[in-house]
């Protein structure tokens, strides 16, 4: 019936969707970035491995393991 | 830089674009109406046929769908297992061999569907007997009630924001929506516990708890087995400043309920997919989203959505049609 909606009921509904959307959207782009970033990293290891040779890709992996992230493997 | 390291700079962004290139392929499995293309749709802006009236498919269909700018989507659209009747062998080799070679694979069942012993066979089937298989596939499947909008009791809300909105549940349809994951999550989740592997980003490399079922590396936090709600509660008693963490470890394993008309938990949706993704697919995955805000519906479609008119015959005049409404 019209008029009959408990307003601090919508509203908590909604401010709680808000939030939960907006923390969402947050987790999803991180996860995007640090995905991608974890893949380029393997990417460059495994190039710099092949053009250069076994050493040296380690020590690219090292490297790339200091200023971004260890890899997933 | 020498000539090695050009190559090397050149090799890289080669395969980045190689990778790019190649399709992102979705799987989707569900009962013939449950909704499979307008999910997909919804998710990752494509355009695929929707039409009712559309001849249902029997069999696995898969439509390859050219978005521009190299963006190519293969989509699978999978009727339920046994739909067209039996199932021989080779059709449930040939499924799952489908679902293993795609990036993301959906099981979506109708919110008010009341029967789940059709698509529990069917999951027996398709994951089979060989374990890395089963464990393969149950990290991907990611399983989703679709079509929530058809549920009751009401309200859902509406909430403007200029000429857009997000749809948020009322009390009692949140209340019907817990219940009911919880229902399926116990259902078809809970008893292949010991095949689940629940992995999440580590945010900044700070994640460092390596004890029992929890390992990490800077990149990435994994949990192996069932994580329960108890021992979610567990998990953020003792370590609540990584509580996130452990709701996204978590939330890989519900069910989630979903609308593609109301684009109602998409972004939800969207990030199980992203912790899901495995080796070099995020490649493929970045060219299907652009950070835009997935659960936002447009006040121009709202206004089509109401499906009752209001007639005072004996006025001979309409009362309320939700069209006409001015907000």
């Amino acid at each position: 019936m019209a008029g009959s909606y408990d307003y601090d009921e919508l509203r908590d509904a909604v401010d709680e969707r808000e939030r939960y959307d907006a923390a969402v959207r947050e987790y999803i782009m991180e996860a995007i970035q640090r995905q991608r970033r974890g893949w380029i990293a393997d990417l460059v290891i495994d190039v710099a491995t092949a053009v250069f040779g076994h050493i040296v890709g380690r020590v690219v992996e090292r490297v790339v393991d200091f200023f971004f992230y260890r890899r997933r493997r | 830089m020498d000539a090695k390291t050009r190559q090397v700079v050149a090799e890289v962004g080669r395969r980045i674009t190689e990778a790019e290139r190649q399709p992102f392929v979705v799987a989707v499995m569900g009962q013939t109406g449950v909704g499979k293309s307008s999910l997909i749709n919804a998710l990752f802006g494509t355009e695929l046929l929707t039409d009712a009236a559309r001849p249902c498919t029997k069999k696995i269909e898969r439509v390859i769908v050219n978005g521009g700018d190299d963006r190519v989507l293969w989509f699978y659209d999978m009727p339920g297992l046994g739909e067209a009747g039996n199932v021989d062998q080779a059709y449930v080799l040939d499924y799952r061999a489908k679902l293993l070679e795609s990036d993301v694979v959906i099981w979506a069942i109708h919110a008010d569907n009341r029967s789940v012993a059709f698509d529990l066979s069917a999951l027996e089937q398709v994951l089979g007997a060989d374990r890395n298989e089963r464990v393969n596939l149950m990290s991907k499947i990611i399983f989703v009630l679709t079509k929530v909008d058809l549920l009751t009791p009401p309200p859902w809300i509406f909430n403007i924001s200029g000429n857009k909105g997000v749809f948020a549940a009322g009390k009692a349809t949140r209340k019907l929506l817990q219940d009911k994951e919880r229902y399926y999550q116990e259902t078809f989740i809970w008893p292949y516990g010991d095949l689940i592997v629940s992995r999440t980003y580590n945010p900044g490399g700070m994640f460092d708890i390596g004890e029992g079922p929890l390992s990490f590396d800077d990149y990435t936090v994994t949990y192996r087995g069932l994580l329960r709600p108890s021992d979610l509660l567990c998990l953020q008693r003792g370590f609540p400043q990584f509580h996130q963490v452990f709701d996204r470890l978590y939330d890989n394993y519900r069910v989630i309920a979903c609308s593609s008309l109301f684009r109602f938990n998409l972004s939800q949706l969207m990030l199980v997919i992203v912790n899901k993704l495995g080796e070099g697919a995020i490649g493929r995955f970045s060219n299907f989203t652009d950070g835009e805000v997935l659960n936002q519906v447009d006040v121009s479609k709202v206004k089509s959505l109401g499906n009752l008119v209001v007639f005072d015959r004996q006025h001979n005049q309409l009362v309320f049609d939700l069209a006409q409404q001015q907000f």
